[in-house]
């Protein structure tokens, strides 16, 4: 183990990320040199003919809105339970299903999506196809749900105990120590919670794929949550092995590709800005 | 809370434990209001312990345990029978202040209005004036009145905790605790404190835990002395200082003069 | 940490109520998730199931290639990945300034958030067509390794920074070179947190679909791999095709067989780190 070897791991890890970003960008300058910005807000997709994003863009982002409405209240109000409300042994065993939890592949919240939540959500309200952005947006948040939980515990939890001793001496209670003294210092770790949870869902392939319909069109209405649609990570991941890495059609991939990763990297950037550093999952 | 009679505290035969370790046992003490009282102690006698049964802040720990009789004004604090005891209650009649200066990350003036605002004892037109009065009881309005929305951070540690007293003064306790309250600060900051618990007792109730005798030998009316999981010894200041009754007291005494 | 004295008063009532609530469903929706899968899977679980190879499309036989698939991607990866984070780590803490050290934090974490599908594309176009290794077993454990970097990274650093100062200290004041020190000191005593680090990698590395998805798979006809550009069959795959494409009952039983299959094994390395970071690292 020789410094010469550190030397080259490092350069290594720390531009991979780099190396990716020029690899999108050079990969989707034919697409932009063609379309401009009719690439990003075309609604058109026909391989071969024209390709638009907006309706990839759109899915993305109700995609993962649905996710967040399920996945914040329910992790975040888990968090505190589990921190402020049970005893330390409760705490320990939630706290293991939760990062266990945070593990199940996405592969298999999309075979549960497709064989038995889309005809749930089918029946439910009586559609025709159960493939739709609220079924991919629910298991999204399903699956998101233990990452949240457990980082915004994280936060809640290493708040130092003689706030809450202060806040209960001065004659709060107990909902009020939690309210007032505890999560205004937790606030950063939650959001970091909240914006690793959010990249999660944004980049998330398979657990979409299977469910959201693969429909490249924006809903009409389009706040219509019952209609198929389609996703950034979700067109990628059908299309990529046809397109075999050459041509307009892969450009117009790599270009999503390339927004999506703008998209991240805007919210891993806000994460930093609100001073989280917290561990990975 | 209005006490009819001259004690405010009354502990008869109470006995604390932790799971199933006693810490202090068969404490027979009565306090008189607007005195000043000390409890001294080596270290792990239960001193914080005794001072945090008060005000029912060993609530928190989930193991602890109180037998007997604490009573508050006349009533009964650890008697949950008819669920009348109002935990929130009583902690806002009796102020605390602990060893390290405990401050939210918010403002010098929004700590100071922490316990007012959040129980909401006054209107709001009033915040100021409180603030103000606050800060200018525990001589801090003069050095912070400039930078009031500045994080409370900024300050010194002695400003520091005089904050935290002023945040507890705010709530207009009857009594009020103080854990070690110098025992972070510089001998200035000390000072400072010290002559303000002195102001304070004309008014208010105030028991404090002290390592420094000379600090419980100057300001007290009343000390406590406990050692070996009990109370050794309890009285006026000047009969415990000058006139020991027990070996372990006069040993301790001389322990820490020497 | 402190327990509850119930609130008194309607406000902290209908909010010890309502916290309680979402507690008690996320609890539910995640156990549903664990039993659903038992419940569908458990039944098809055998011994001939794990140990044959499929056959008819995967609506007879095993899921035995499509394991050695998932593992020989998972592990290939980790022991690639391994080395480089291991170096990273180290050159990080002990070479660089307190300063320069966040700037690579953050480019570990944009790593980190770089979406799976995009290290496909990105391995799909650099390992498969310029190196030439097409659709690949190789070019998969590639992929997988640039993918579970971050987590290796962080996890490795975190055990080094918990290392107390005086060891350190210790080892230098012997007149220990940097190097020396790495040796004796720094890896011994951070050695849970490689361990953690690898063991969540691999969970990550042995549930990605979306990555190797057209870069290192294919769904039938391969078994194991018998040289550097062949491709493998794995759980991940397996799932995805059979769960669009099945219609045969069997199928759909072996189908749910493989998905409960792919999260025992990613529950025994996350678990294992779980145990190791409990029992000696960062107190959670």
């Amino acid at each position: 183990m020789t410094p010469w070897f550190l030397g080259i791991s490092f350069l290594i890890s720390s531009s991979l990320a780099g190396i990716i970003l020029v690899f999108l960008i050079s990969g989707s300058l034919p697409i932009f040199e063609k379309y401009g910005w009719e690439f990003i807000f075309g609604e058109e997709w026909y391989v071969g003919e024209t390709y638009g994003a907006l309706p990839m863009i759109y899915g993305t982002t109700v995609v993962t809105g649905i996710a967040l409405g399920i996945a914040l209240p329910l992790g975040i109000g888990t968090a505190v339970v589990t921190s402020e409300v049970v005893g330390r042994r409760m705490r320990y065993i939630l706290k293991s299903v939760m990062e266990i939890m945070a593990g199940v592949p996405g592969i298999v919240y999309g075979l549960l999506g497709m064989l038995l939540v889309t005809t749930w959500i089918r029946d439910l309200f009586g559609l025709v196809d159960g493939n739709c952005l609220l079924t991919a947006g629910l298991l999204l948040g399903v699956m998101i749900l233990p990452t949240v939980m457990t980082l915004s515990e994280d936060a809640i939890h290493v708040v130092p105990n003689f706030y809450r001793e202060q806040a209960y001496a001065l004659g709060l209670q107990t909902h009020e120590v939690i309210i007032y003294a505890v999560l205004p210092q937790a606030i950063p770790g939650i959001l970091g919670a909240i914006f690793l949870g959010t990249t999660r869902a944004m980049g998330e392939t398979v657990a979409v794929m299977l469910v959201i319909g693969s429909l490249d069109r924006i809903p009409d209405p389009f706040y219509n949550l019952f209609a198929p649609a389609q996703s950034i990570a979700s067109k990628i991941g059908r299309e990529a092995a046809e397109s075999i890495g050459v041509g307009l059609h892969w450009n117009a991939l790599v270009a999503l590709g390339l927004i999506l990763f703008g998209m991240v990297m805007t919210l891993t950037w806000l994460a930093e800005r609100v001073g989280w550093t917290g561990r990975l999952q | 809370m209005d006490c009819p009679s001259d004690t405010v505290f009354i502990l008869e035969d109470v006995n604390l434990f932790f799971g199933s370790v006693p810490i202090l046992t068969d404490v027979n003490i009565t306090i008189r209001q607007r005195s000043i009282t000390s409890i001294i102690g080596p270290s792990g006698s239960g001193k914080s312990t005794l001072l945090r049964t008060l005000n029912r802040l060993n609530d928190h720990y989930p193991t602890f345990r109180c037998t007997g009789l604490v009573s508050y004004c006349g009533n009964s604090i650890y008697d949950n029978r008819n669920g009348s005891v109002d935990v929130s209650r009583l902690r806002q009649d009796i102020g605390m202040v602990f060893q390290k200066p405990c401050l939210f990350p918010t403002s010098i003036y929004e700590n100071v209005l922490f316990g007012v605002k959040r129980l909401k004892l006054r209107p709001k037109s009033e915040f100021y004036e409180i603030a103000e009065t606050m800060l200018r009881a525990v001589f801090l309005w003069d050095e912070v009145k400039d930078r009031l929305k500045h994080s409370a951070n900024e300050l010194s540690q002695g400003q520091q905790q005089r904050l935290s007293l002023a945040r507890a003064l705010a709530c207009e306790p009857k009594v009020l605790l103080l854990d070690e309250p110098t025992a972070s600060l510089d001998p200035k900051s000390s000072e400072a404190i010290e002559s303000l618990i002195l102001k304070l007792g004309t008014r208010l109730t105030v028991i404090f835990v002290t390592h420094h005798l000379e600090q419980a030998k100057q300001l007290s009316e009343t000390v406590i002395f406990l050692s070996d999981g009990c109370v050794c010894e309890w009285g006026g200041v000047d009969a415990i200082f000058s006139c020991p009754d027990k070996i372990m007291t006069q040993q301790y005494l001389a322990g820490h003069a020497s | 940490m402190m327990t509850s004295v119930r609130g008194r008063g309607l406000v902290g009532r209908f909010w010890f109520l309502l916290t309680m609530l979402t507690t008690v469903l996320s609890v539910m929706l995640l156990v549903s998730v664990v039993s659903v899968m038992v419940a569908k899977g458990g039944a098809v679980l055998t011994w001939e199931f794990f140990s044959q190879p499929s056959r008819s499309f995967g609506a007879e036989g095993g899921i035995r290639s499509q394991i050695m698939g998932t593992l020989i991607l998972a592990v290939g990866a980790g022991l690639i990945s391994l080395p480089i984070a291991l170096g990273t780590a180290l050159y990080q803490s002990e070479y660089l300034s307190l300063r320069f050290q966040s700037v690579v934090m953050r480019l570990i974490y944009a790593l980190n958030g770089v979406p799976t599908i995009l290290f496909g594309l990105f391995g799909y176009l650099v390992f498969g067509l310029y190196f030439g290794l097409g659709i690949s077993w190789l070019s998969g454990v590639l992929i997988l390794a640039m993918m579970i970097l971050p987590t290796l990274v962080v996890s490795i650093r975190e055990a080094i920074e918990s290392i107390p100062v005086q060891y350190r200290e210790a080892g230098l004041a012997l007149g220990m070179t940097i190097p020396q020190l790495i040796r004796t000191v720094i890896i011994p005593y951070s050695f849970h947190g490689i361990v953690t680090g690898l063991l969540l990698g691999l969970a990550r590395a042995t549930g990605e679909t979306a990555a190797i998805l057209f870069t290192a798979t294919t769904f039938f006809g391969v078994d194991l791999p018998k040289s550097f550009n062949e491709p493998v069959t794995t759980l991940q795959t397996h799932i995805l095709v059979l769960s669009q494409e099945a219609v045969h009952l069997s199928a759909t039983s072996a189908v749910w067989g493989s998905a409960l299959t792919l999260m025992v094994l990613v529950f025994c390395f996350s678990s294992g780190a779980l145990v190791i970071r409990s029992r000696f690292g960062v107190k959670v």
